[in-house]
């Protein structure tokens, strides 16, 4: 099992030969990933589906006569938990870095290659069981996708027969996959590095991915014991989050648990969780500014430190999800203060990403484009986040379409801007095709203006009071006509521009077949997972021996060098400057 | 902390030494896989200590009603105990370059107490349900089957892999794989010891169960338990 053949530094690979050892059973770190990505993508178009429907009812109330309040929830409950957990968590850490670790330390494939499978194997479990809930009587919950007891498992609820237990079932699964996988990209980190790559030599991708995952594996934990004890309350009637309650007139079995506690173990997860999602776009979004910009990321051990902080620091703010819960108001100063903190570290990633930029050789290539989208996107969410963190601000804001714009811009769309930037940039490397260029563009500019043209209205629509996970906003004269016209407005574009990412999925398939045929280094990178000897890599990576690495992954423009970039397996020579 | 003194360097400076000088690559496969699962233990220690977190918020509360814990409970810790014992004791055998076969009388004596500790532990469970504790009687009981139940499944996990892997061992008559092995099992071991001991600890201090210690003390102290 641990036996694999990575340790075969030089020579004798054991490649798999039959389609199922090579395709389907593999254990193959860039076939996993690329299991992982189609699976996230996937299920990520059933939550964009899922959208569209929530927003035919809020733009055009009535109109699909199938969706009534319960389906609404529950479109609501699985747009939110397949787009968090589903596809960003396993885009990003299962999917690139998957694919991304193995070629950036410059090893043969992960440390424990039978575990990485079972990884996948044990996602794709928890999205068929996600997928099945949909199909069962009562349907998926719609507790929403905090699953707050007592609501989530008491009758009256959507999907309280069989979705809840689905939905609990389907994120043990996960967690478990996660955990398989995890403990594969720390370790393949720690131990797999080849000769001459330190930790600080490490591309900020490998960083951002790495810090996200020991994150994962701490943060977890916590959203485990949360199912399984709900799943409990659920199945054995025990009261560990259930009051004693009266539900539709009928006294409740239930007696002594605690609500409060779920949201505690929830959130606890739930805030590392929106880092988890973070770190990696992060990470990835500097390598695409460094190497589109042809300058070494500024201040690189700031950006590291940065990823360590926010990390850490992620951990010790989860209650600032909880302010409208209740809580002794010592207890709101202290996480308001932690949670305004973290935006010191992440302002100084801003800064440096637009230092790299300040006076660079900037390319707009596709890339680059989603990745100037990012920052800008991300701050725009992450001005909003100061405002939610304070708990005077947070109360009247919270449940308004506010909050939907905030976290929609900052962990929804800007991370999502990353995977788009990061297919198109590593596409050639993984297929030997190059993306479609135009599609490219035309994919950009629709998704970016769209995003705004969607989620800027939403912060108005929080203002003047729309609460969120309504239905139906029937007899609230509060709320302005105007609202409702923005309200079709956004429904209007967002069901557009969600079309239109369907160009995207066509460029992918399309440029499989029919693309430019990719250079081994069409971006002219400096990281290592471009100077494989085969594009795309074969098994073992790197033929017959490991690359020795020179130097850090950032050297671009450096006086006197041939090229503007200096790969980092290539030794260093006198007379060539170096990065700063 | 080697990893925060490398957070330090400065990695454009040039560097004219040979890379492996700098980093020497590929770590090997043992320390590999015991890093492996030193991690999944940090993994498996956030996941009891939610657990624990959950358990004393609940027992805060006012209507919380301590549980009689099984006497049962104290024998199963015994033979967990044993077990434990008996894998350092295998361990320390190969360690020494002793021959795979003096180890096998550990090795399957330290499995079989952990399967003792596995069905006293049901038999606990057992005289629970008999005596009317099911799971919705109080949280109490309920954190009580909960615990047990994980400890009992990554102790579970743990007899699986030392059944496979050391089986394996003696076939394939690979001694350095059945040293490696050893080890982490013996790792894996004391750990769910510890676990197991601490989690124990805490059944027993809520209100009933402290006083319990207690009197069993006193009792030991003055000779008439």
């Amino acid at each position: 099992m641990v036996d694999a053949n990575i340790d075969a530094h030089e020579g004798e690979l054991h490649e798999p030969t039959s389609f199922i050892t090579k395709y389907v059973w593999s254990q193959d770190h860039k076939v996993i990933a690329v299991q992982y990505a189609v699976t996230a993508i996937s299920v990520g178009l059933v939550a964009l589906v899922m959208s569209w429907l929530m927003r035919m009812q809020l733009g055009f109330p009535g109109t699909l006569e199938f969706i009534d309040a319960a389906a609404y929830y529950q479109y609501v409950t699985m747009h939110g938990m397949i787009m968090v957990i589903y596809l960003l968590t396993a885009l990003f850490l299962g999917g690139f870095g998957n694919y991304l670790i193995p070629l950036m330390v410059g090893a043969r494939d992960m440390v424990f290659p039978y575990l990485n499978m079972l990884s996948y194997w044990f996602y794709l479990l928890s999205v068929i069981i996600l997928m099945a809930s949909f199909f069962v009587p009562g349907g998926a919950t719609g507790a929403g996708w905090t699953l707050y007891p007592p609501q989530s498992i008491t009758q009256g609820t959507p999907g309280y027969d069989w979705g809840i237990i689905l939905m609990l079932v389907s994120l043990i699964v996960f967690i478990v996959a996660f955990t398989a996988g995890g403990l594969n990209y720390t370790i393949t980190v720690l131990q797999a590095r080849t000769r001459g790559m330190t930790l600080m030599r490490m591309p900020l991708s490998v960083w951002g991915i790495f810090t996200a995952t020991i994150m994962g594996l701490l943060a977890f934990p916590a959203l485990f014991v949360g199912g399984v004890m709900m799943l409990l309350d659920r199945l054995l009637g025990t009261s560990f989050f259930m009051p004693a309650m009266v539900s539709l007139g009928e006294p409740q079995t239930y007696n002594g648990g605690s609500p409060l506690l779920f949201q505690h173990l929830f959130w606890f997860f739930g805030h590392p969780e929106v880092y988890i999602v973070a770190l990696p776009a992060f990470g990835i979004v500097s390598d695409l500014i460094s190497v589109h910009a042809r300058k070494n990321i500024f201040g690189y051990r700031q950006m590291v430190w940065a990823i360590v902080i926010i990390g850490a620091l992620s951990f010790v703010v989860w209650a600032h999800h909880m302010y409208v819960a209740g809580m002794n108001p010592y207890f709101g100063f202290f996480f308001a203060t932690t949670t305004l903190i973290i935006a010191l570290p992440t302002a100084v990633k801003v800064y440096n990403w637009v230092l790299t930029l300040w006076r660079g050789n900037i390319h707009l290539t596709v890339p680059m484009l989603f990745a100037i989208a990012f920052i800008m996107t991300f701050v725009v969410g992450g001005l909003t986040g100061l405002f939610l963190g304070n708990v005077v601000v947070d109360v009247p804001l919270s449940d308004t379409y506010f909050v939907v714009a905030h976290f929609h811009m900052v962990m929804g769309v800007a991370p999502i801007l990353v995977v788009f930037g990061a297919i198109y940039h590593w596409y050639p490397k993984i297929t030997g095709r190059m993306l479609n260029d135009k599609i490219g563009h035309t994919h950009f500019w629709v998704t970016f203006i769209g995003t705004y043209l969607i989620y800027f209205p939403m912060h108005f629509l929080g203002f003047v009071g729309m609460p969120r996970r309504y239905y139906t906003f029937d007899d609230m004269g509060f709320i302005p006509e105007s609202a409702f016209t923005l309200n079709s407005f956004i429904t209007v574009v967002a069901i557009f521009v969600g079309v239109m990412q369907l160009l995207f999925i066509f460029n992918m398939i399309w440029s499989l077949f029919k693309g430019k045929v990719a250079d081994p280094n069409p971006w002219n990178a400096a990281s290592l997972e471009w100077q494989t000897p085969h594009t795309p890599p074969k098994h073992g990576n790197w033929g017959p021996a490991l690359p020795e690495v020179h130097r850090w992954a950032y050297d671009y423009s450096l006086p006197g060098a041939k090229q503007d970039f200096i790969p980092q397996n290539e030794p260093q020579k006198k007379g060539v400057g170096t990065g700063e | 902390m080697s990893f925060f003194r490398q957070l330090r360097d400065k990695p454009w400076d040039t560097d004219a030494r040979a890379p492996e000088m700098i980093h020497p690559g590929l770590g090997d496969r043992g320390q590999t896989t015991r890093k492996g699962l030193l991690l999944f233990l940090a993994v498996v220690s956030t996941l009891f200590f939610m657990i624990t977190f959950a358990y004393f918020e609940t027992m805060a509360q006012i209507n919380w009603t301590p549980l009689q814990e099984p006497r049962l409970l104290w024998l199963n810790t015994g033979l967990i105990i044993l077990s434990s014992v008996f894998m350092q004791r295998a361990s320390n055998l190969l360690n020494a370059g002793g021959e795979p076969q003096s180890a096998q009388r550990s090795l399957m004596l330290a499995g079989f107490l952990a399967v003792a500790f596995l069905v006293g532990q049901i038999m606990a469970w057992r005289e629970l349900l008999a005596g009317g504790f099911f799971a919705a009687t109080n949280p109490s009981v309920a954190f009580f089957y909960l615990i047990t139940a994980l400890h009992g499944l990554h102790l579970f996990g743990g007899i699986s892999v030392l059944a496979v892997s050391v089986a394996e061992s003696f076939q394939q008559k690979d001694s350095e794989k059945l040293l490696r092995t050893t080890k982490l099992c013996t790792t894996y071991w004391h750990y769910l010891l510890g676990v197991w001991l601490l989690m124990f600890g805490f059944l027993l201090v809520d209100y009933n169960g402290a006083i319990n210690v207690v009197a069993l003390c006193v009792g030991l102290l003055t000779g008439s338990p």
